[in-house]
């Protein structure tokens, strides 16, 4: 970075922004934003969900709508001089959009069109953007492919599908670099990505950065990526800037006490502390930071009804499970069944967490589905401490779910949009016949563990936000008092903030009720928090298993390693 | 813990389905109050004055149709007849549609495919010989009409909400159901059928005009049981005999017909937009 900054000196400001406000409807979403960006620079926006960080970049690029009132100054030097954007006519912005300010979206799969091939695509901009044809245009189309890393020529005549995450995000890139423009904004652009191929596209980005002479605006959640791969940050919360700084100063010596606190309440892989900090801790006195968290252990007493003795018998056991998929109907009999998880095995005493890593495909979500009798199993056997959990059949099976369950990785799909949240919440009550005549003190009971008010009961899926449905899906779960718990990325939709908050609850429920956790995750760090027991996956094989401490002191697989490896630690200390 | 019922969705319908509301509202106010806002009926013929055109003075405001009927009384006794024969053949259509795709989705696999093949095997049979076939076989009714109506209208009902039922049965809630230890009936009754309204109520867009179209175009062939007591279809197949000289006795009920189509048609639009934002 450091190197960087003396080959390419910011010298004038390529970006002004002052004063910019932004309403829809009766909605303020930015309360005045200030920052400048000077040419060459690489830019931080830093963020929780409806902090306004993506509006920002959104107004730059004047790509808002209809509705959004925007006032203030956006100032852009354009190549033919400086250029206000507020109000600018959309004729005018369109010249600009692509060849000065491009943009690259988190979501590669939506943003590229499906039905026709990423040569097709690369060529129709080298088209608009640089008057460039036939075989002209083919060589152009394969430098740019080269040029973000992907040189195989094939890659031209394939559709957006057949790529995978990296490759598509890679493709996003070469898009936007063709129309070369002179601000590149990147929204979250490795954000669905796992942390191996985000270290990639991120080496990618600095490369880029300095060959085509590119000022990045980055805007991210992930204060250590952002803090490894910037030159500043600025860091917003709910349409305003908190602070401003050099990412050095900001990742080692934050100022704001957001943003103090959620430094503090990200999960570390040194160390391992029983508790995580949350932003509250930062923002209010010590008073209401130490009520918070007798609230917190409160909380958690309150949904429990029995108390365990921890003791040292094997409590949930797998051994050599194979699963995977088989044709369905009448090609199933000439259609082999295709194998995704080999031969794993683990076994859990009552209270542990195992921490389930592994990249994305290599059967993670496969396990889970096998364990919750979602999916069929090939061979192999599950117990949960005397109970054979794969020969239960319909109503014992029923019955037996009431002891194992799951949260589920997405929080829009997995809550039933009909039905109020209290009537979420007492289902699994009354169809097990628990709390019977006390059904709706344990539902208040489980939103208060949860951090949602009373008022939550009345109210449908839709009208809260992504965090805090998750919260309502994990009460869900709670609910039955069960005694395994599977997490499948239960927390990689949500704030660190609020992360930190569902991290300490899981926790100590493992802790006072003996909860067993399988909690699977493609966040190092996360695990690094939760897990007693670690199993990393590569291509459905146990690649390395073991405690966690060992592990993560001393990893072993060469998947282990690249995974750590991967990791955004923020910038080191000099 | 339900939440509260209000009609507060209707201020939310678009422009186009307001006015829908109000052109039915209007619509039925006036085939209720048709019978005592003129000295003439229905059935009884003016004996004097067959043909006539639209008359303040005599009371005959739509004028008369070929043997002296008052056309004013038998327009507003013919829209009635038509909308309640259709809506009920809508609804009967959309509740046994509903059912049938919901459980093919629902099960899905060979059970699935089953039924859906026999929904495609029923549709190809012609209607209409269908229809002359029954009513050689029963006495005709009414009921028999509507029992016609919706064995022929819950095809396509079926087939838009299974597909719709296939894409919930993807969703996490389902399986977020199955780990809770829900049973089947629950899952199906519970989960996903109120999932499916919006898209009940888009096959109800398609079922209900359809309904009541079909029933005018079985009385204008003069096949259909309602045609003896003259719905909005006989009225338009006498009319078009006679459309040379009383040219009145066709476009009454022809307005008619189209304003009640149109009418029904944006209400059942309309209401899927708002149940469909409501639910995003």
């Amino acid at each position: 970075m450091s190197l960087f900054a003396l080959a390419n000196k910011p010298t004038d400001k390529l970006l002004r922004v002052r004063d910019l406000r932004l309403r829809f409807g009766d909605a303020k979403i930015l309360h005045g934003v200030d920052f400048d960006l000077a040419q060459g620079e690489t830019l931080g926006l830093v963020g929780e969900s409806g902090s306004g960080k993506t509006t920002t970049a959104l107004a730059v690029i004047q790509l808002l709508g209809d509705k959004a009132r925007l006032s203030g100054s956006i100032q852009f030097a354009a190549k033919s001089g400086t250029v206000e954007l507020v109000d600018l006519p959309e004729a005018r912005m369109q010249q600009l959009r692509g060849r000065e300010i491009g943009m690259v979206f988190q979501d590669a799969l939506s943003a590229l069109n499906p039905v026709r091939s990423i040569g097709s695509q690369l060529k129709e901009v080298l088209w608009v953007h640089q008057q460039l044809r036939g075989k002209a245009a083919q060589l152009a189309a394969i430098s740019y492919l080269d040029r973000v890393g992907l040189p195989e020529a094939g890659l031209l005549k394939r559709y957006p599908h057949e790529l995978s995450g990296g490759q598509r995000q890679r493709a996003l890139i070469a898009l936007a670099l063709a129309c070369k423009p002179r601000l590149l904004i990147c929204d979250e652009p490795t954000s669905a990505l796992d942390v191996t191929v985000q270290k990639q596209v991120i080496e990618l980005l600095k490369s880029l950065r300095v060959s085509e002479k590119l000022s990045l605006l980055f805007i991210s959640h992930d204060l250590a990526l952002t803090a490894e791969f910037c030159d500043r940050i600025i860091v917003m919360r709910q349409g305003l800037i908190v602070e401003t700084a050099a990412a050095d100063a900001l990742w080692h010596a934050p100022q704001a006490p957001y943003t103090q606190g959620l430094l503090a309440c990200r999960p570390k892989l040194s160390g391992n502390p029983t508790r995580l900090m949350t932003v509250a801790d930062f923002e209010a006195d010590a008073v209401a930071a130490n009520a918070a968290m007798a609230a917190e252990s409160s909380a958690s007493t309150k949904i429990a009804s029995e108390s365990f003795d921890a003791n040292d018998s094997v409590f949930f056991e797998v051994q050599n499970l194979s699963a995977g998929y088989q044709a369905r109907g009448l090609t199933k009999l000439w259609t082999p069944p295709k194998t995704v998880l080999h031969d794993v095995s683990f076994s859990l005493k009552r209270g542990e967490c195992l921490g389930l890593v592994g990249e994305s495909g290599s059967g993670k979500t496969t396990l889970a589905r096998c364990l919750m009798r979602l999916q069929p199993v090939f061979t192999g056997s599950v117990r949960l401490s005397d109970i054979d959990l794969l020969a239960a059949k319909g109503d014992g099976l029923r019955r037996l779910r009431r002891r194992f369950q799951m949260v589920f990785q997405d929080p829009y799909s997995s809550l039933n949009p009909a039905r109020s949240i209290g009537q979420t919440l007492l289902e699994p009550l009354q169809v097990h016949g628990l709390h019977k005549g006390a059904e709706a003190d344990r539902v208040l009971a489980l939103l208060d563990a949860v951090g949602l008010p009373e008022s939550a009961l009345e109210r449908y899926p839709a009208q809260f936000s992504g965090g805090q449905r998750q919260r309502i899906a994990i009460a869900r779960a709670l609910a039955v008092e069960p005694e395994l718990l599977i997490c499948d990325e239960c927390v990689s939709a949500l704030d660190v903030s609020i992360q930190a908050q569902i991290l300490n609850l899981l926790k100590d429920l493992q802790q006072k009720l003996g909860l067993t956790l399988i909690f699977i995750s493609h966040d190092l760090s996360v695990i690094r928090f939760m897990a007693d027991q670690l199993l990393i996956l590569g291509d459905g094989l146990a690649a390395e298993q073991g405690s966690a401490d060992a592990i993560f002191a001393n990893p072993q697989h060469e998947l282990t390693k690249r995974l750590l490896d991967a990791v955004p630690r923020g910038p080191l200390l000099r | 813990m339900r939440a509260p019922s209000n009609l507060r969705f209707l201020t939310e319908l678009p422009a186009s389905a307001k006015l829908a509301c109000w052109i039915l509202l209007v619509l039925a106010a006036w085939f209720l109050a048709a019978p005592y806002t003129s000295t003439h009926d229905a059935r009884n013929p003016d004996w004097d004055r067959p043909s006539e055109a639209p008359n303040l003075q005599h009371g005959h405001y739509f004028g008369t149709d070929a043997i002296g009927r008052d056309l004013y009384q038998r327009t507003a006794a013919g829209g009635k007849l038509s909308l309640l024969v259709g809506l009920t053949a809508a609804v009967v259509a959309l509740l046994i549609g509903t059912l049938y795709g919901a459980i093919a989705g629902f099960y899905g696999g060979a059970l699935g495919e089953a039924m859906m093949r026999l929904v495609d095997l029923l549709a190809t049979l012609p209607f209409l010989l269908f229809v002359i076939f029954v009513l050689t076989l029963f006495t005709p009714s009414l009921s028999l009409l509507i029992v016609l109506l919706a064995s022929y209208g819950w095809l396509d009902v079926a087939r838009v909400v299974r597909v719709e039922a296939q894409a919930l049965m993807a969703k996490t809630y389902m399986r977020a159901g199955e780990v809770l230890g829900l049973r089947r009936s629950r899952q199906l009754f519970v989960h996903l059928l109120p999932n499916l309204a919006p898209f009940a109520l888009l096959a109800l867009a398609i079922a209900l005009p359809n309904a009541v179209l079909m029933e005018s175009f079985l009385s204008f062939l003069g096949v259909s049981p309602a045609e003896a007591q003259g719905s909005l279809g006989a009225l338009l197949a006498e009319g078009m005999q006679d459309r040379e000289y009383a040219p009145w006795a066709l476009i009454f009920p022809a307005v008619l017909l189209t304003l009640l189509l149109y009418a029904l048609q944006e209400l059942t639009d309309g209401l899927r937009e708002v149940l469909a934002q409501r639910r995003s």
